[in-house]
């Protein structure tokens, strides 16, 4: 949450880029809070990153899988990875 | 024969005799190697029904045709044979440098048969083949054992060995080779201990003959130049955090298994995940022969009461030494993991097992009398202690060397094993990935991630992402996945490098990397059919294997909790497994009956009969 959520123009979402993805990550980390438009759907929060195409980054959204047209909401526990082998 | 070196080396432990023999360039077109060639010779010269760990039993080593050539990954060999933990076939996968050594002697395969008077270890020197007193070496750690056959034979060789834990019967004992990486599932250590074979050393310097050199220079520019443009800005996620890169993804999907599968989240999992291993114990990483990724964790504790220095942990040892067990101290789990290395013990089962207690004992079935402690979850100390004395055969460390099915069958409460033909599970919560729950009651070896992952569909996004939560239709992608991986164990390379860059990214997974290279080295025109067939084969003759064995659909089964108490937490909460349901598809995808035995019509097909 934030202050300008309650106003209904953005909301707040925590992001975790993993891996090699943090390279692309604003502040430098992992794991961040981050502002964004209300309604932004998966692909334009994607965007943001830069994360080149190539690596065919996944996202999913608490725990389930987003496709490019969903919205995120308030609150959302955001995570991204490329599709990796390993377990 | 190219990719093949065209022979196996018999090994009689009873007579002490060794013989060479030709391998059958036919038998090595239908099974390829590795596993393949493991379940030919099982079927061929061993009763089902025969005690695991007598004379009868036989153990075969075997690599692949692109083992030890430069196909990447080329690093892998399977260790086959029946298992003490499961009674049902075993096949066990390992890398590192050993394999490919092995097979520079100039032999596709150990047969190992019998069992020797007192111990002994196997030299072969390329093509010269002795078996050598091992009086000296037994009791010895792995590390101890190989280090004293560098010293002996010469300091370029290759080791695989066993360590205490396999000689005084733990079911669930490793083969280690190269120190730290280990044929780890279902006991296929207890097995060479049972033979009194302590080690088998390579020293080799034949390189498998590639047919065709130009195809295969082609093949090798477009995978590597694939590899490399996907990854020229950043490295792959494997190197930069090994496989405890799991941990964030498993958490997320709610099948992080904890307390012993009562739960698919852990709320301390952030200090058990890949960053934090990195940030604090990982001092570098290592990578297997031929391998461009390099996964391996290369770690230092400094903790003082879990000081140490070595390999891992990986995710698997991680979940079930960690958040299965409700520890969330790395120091404690990388310690638990270095003392499995070296006494030679199965890090999934050792940590399922010790979860499994935590939760007789949470329950008052077992008490400080039996264990000679507190057993509480998340204490790391006790994780440790437990393993030693499990490795040592010492006290309460006597009943956690049974595996968890047994523990929890001996104390009255065998519902309390997480186990499918009396194997741990590896780190997923089937409940919430429910192709995954398929896949453990039909692996041939019991519960496994390795003959078969769907995680890569369900969680890890290869070769896309499906709904980890439906279980309508998820029978036909299991047995994809169980028949991808049938090939690739055969072949000698690793899933990991595999599953990306040689494998085509829909749903079909049909395996044209892997076709290229072995049209390339062996010379034979494989098609994407023909290589169905192989892996129809294999998966079809080691279930065979299982039914002489007496194993059938009541064999194909998961615990009560999983199939009938709903995962209470995570996106999958309230849901269980649907394995019922799952498994009358998935024999028809096989052409099984409703047994689960494979169809007359099948095996003649497959040439089976
Ligand atoms: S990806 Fe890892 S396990 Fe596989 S061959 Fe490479 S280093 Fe070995």
């Amino acid at each position: 949450m934030n202050a300008n959520s309650k106003t209904g123009e953005t909301i707040g979402v925590t992001v975790r880029l993993l891996a090699n993805l943090n390279t692309y990550s604003p502040i430098g980390k992992e794991c961040f809070k981050l502002t964004i438009a209300r309604q932004e759907t998966v692909a334009d929060f994607l965007d943001r990153f830069n994360i080149p195409s190539v690596l065919k980054p996944i996202v999913v959204i608490n725990g389930r899988p987003a496709k490019p047209m969903t919205r995120l909401s308030d609150g959302d526990s955001v995570l991204v990875y490329e599709p990796v082998t390993g377990g | 024969m190219h990719g093949w070196m065209g022979k196996v080396l018999r090994v009689d432990l009873t007579e002490g005799v060794l013989k060479e023999e030709r391998l059958d360039p036919d038998v090595a077109r239908k099974y390829l190697g590795g596993r393949g060639l493991g379940i030919y010779y099982l079927n061929k010269e061993v009763d089902p029904g025969c005690d695991p760990l007598g004379k009868e039993n036989l153990m075969v080593m075997a690599t692949g045709p692109l083992t030890g050539t430069k196909a990447p990954t080329g690093a892998r060999y399977m260790v086959t044979t029946k298992s003490p933990l499961t009674g049902a076939i075993t096949c066990s996968n390992s890398g590192g440098q050993f394999p490919a050594h092995l097979k520079r002697t100039g032999f596709d395969a150990l047969l190992i048969f019998g069992a020797a008077k007192k111990p002994v270890y196997l030299f072969i020197d390329n093509e010269t083949c002795e078996l050598r007193s091992a009086d000296h070496l037994w009791g010895k750690t792995t590390h101890e054992t190989t280090a004293q056959l560098l010293s002996e034979t010469h300091p370029k060789a290759k080791v695989a060995c066993i360590g205490p834990a396999a000689e005084k019967g733990v079911l669930y004992a490793t083969i280690m080779n190269d120190k730290d990486r280990a044929a780890g599932r279902s006991g296929v250590g207890t097995v060479m201990g049972a033979k009194r074979l302590k080690a088998i050393v390579v020293r080799g310097g034949q390189k498998p003959a590639i047919a065709d050199a130009d195809k295969f220079k082609d093949v090798q520019d477009r995978v590597m130049g694939q590899f490399r443009e996907t990854h020229k800005d950043t490295p792959p996620p494997l190197r930069v955090n090994g496989t405890a890169n799991t941990v964030a993804i498993a958490q997320a999907f709610g099948v992080l298994p904890t307390k012993n599968f009562q739960q698919g989240t852990f709320d301390k999992w952030e200090n058990i995940q890949a960053s934090t291993l990195r940030d604090t114990l990982v001092v570098g990483n290592k990578a297997c022969y031929s391998c461009p990724i390099g996964c391996g964790r290369l770690t230092k504790v400094t903790q003082p009461e879990f000081a140490g220095e070595g390999e891992g942990p990986e995710y698997e040892t991680i979940y079930s030494m960690g958040s299965n067990c409700a520890i969330d101290n790395l120091s404690a789990v990388t310690k638990a993991n270095y003392i499995c290395n070296e006494l030679g013990l199965d890090t999934i089962t050792m940590g399922s097992t010790v979860a499994c207690a935590m939760e007789l004992y949470e329950r008052g079935y077992i008490t400080r009398k039996e264990v000679g402690f507190p057993l509480k979850w998340g204490d790391g100390h006790a994780l440790v202690k437990l393993t030693k004395m499990t490795g040592e055969m010492k006290g309460f460390g006597r009943d956690l060397a049974l595996g968890s099915y047994r523990l929890a069958q001996k104390y009255g409460h065998p519902e309390l094993a997480m186990v499918s033909k009396k194997q741990e599970f590896a780190g997923y919560d089937p409940r919430a990935e429910q192709g995954m729950g398929l896949a453990y009651a039909t692996s041939p070896i019991g519960a496994s991630h390795m003959r078969g992952d769907p995680a890569y569909f369900e969680i890890l996004g290869i070769p896309t992402l499906l709904d980890p939560l439906e279980w309508k239709g998820r029978a036909k992608w299991v047995k994809v996945c169980q028949d991808l991986s049938a090939i690739i164990d055969a072949s000698g390379i690793c899933i990991f490098f595999t599953m990306r860059a040689l494998v085509e990214q829909k749903m079909e997974m049909r395996p044209f990397g892997i076709r290229d290279y072995l049209e390339a080295v062996t010379g034979f025109d494989y098609t994407i059919e023909e290589l169905a067939q192989v892996a129809e084969r294999i998966i079809n003759a080691e279930r065979l294997f299982l039914v002489r064995a007496g194993l059938n659909r009541k064999s194909d089964t998961l615990p009560h909790r999983l199939t009938h108490e709903p995962i209470p937490d995570g996106p999958g909460k309230g849901y269980v497994c649907h394995l019922e349901e799952m498994l009358d598809e998935y024999y028809k995808e096989q052409q099984w009956t409703v047994n689960g035995v494979p169809s007359d019509k099948k095996l003649k097909q497959l040439g089976l009969t």
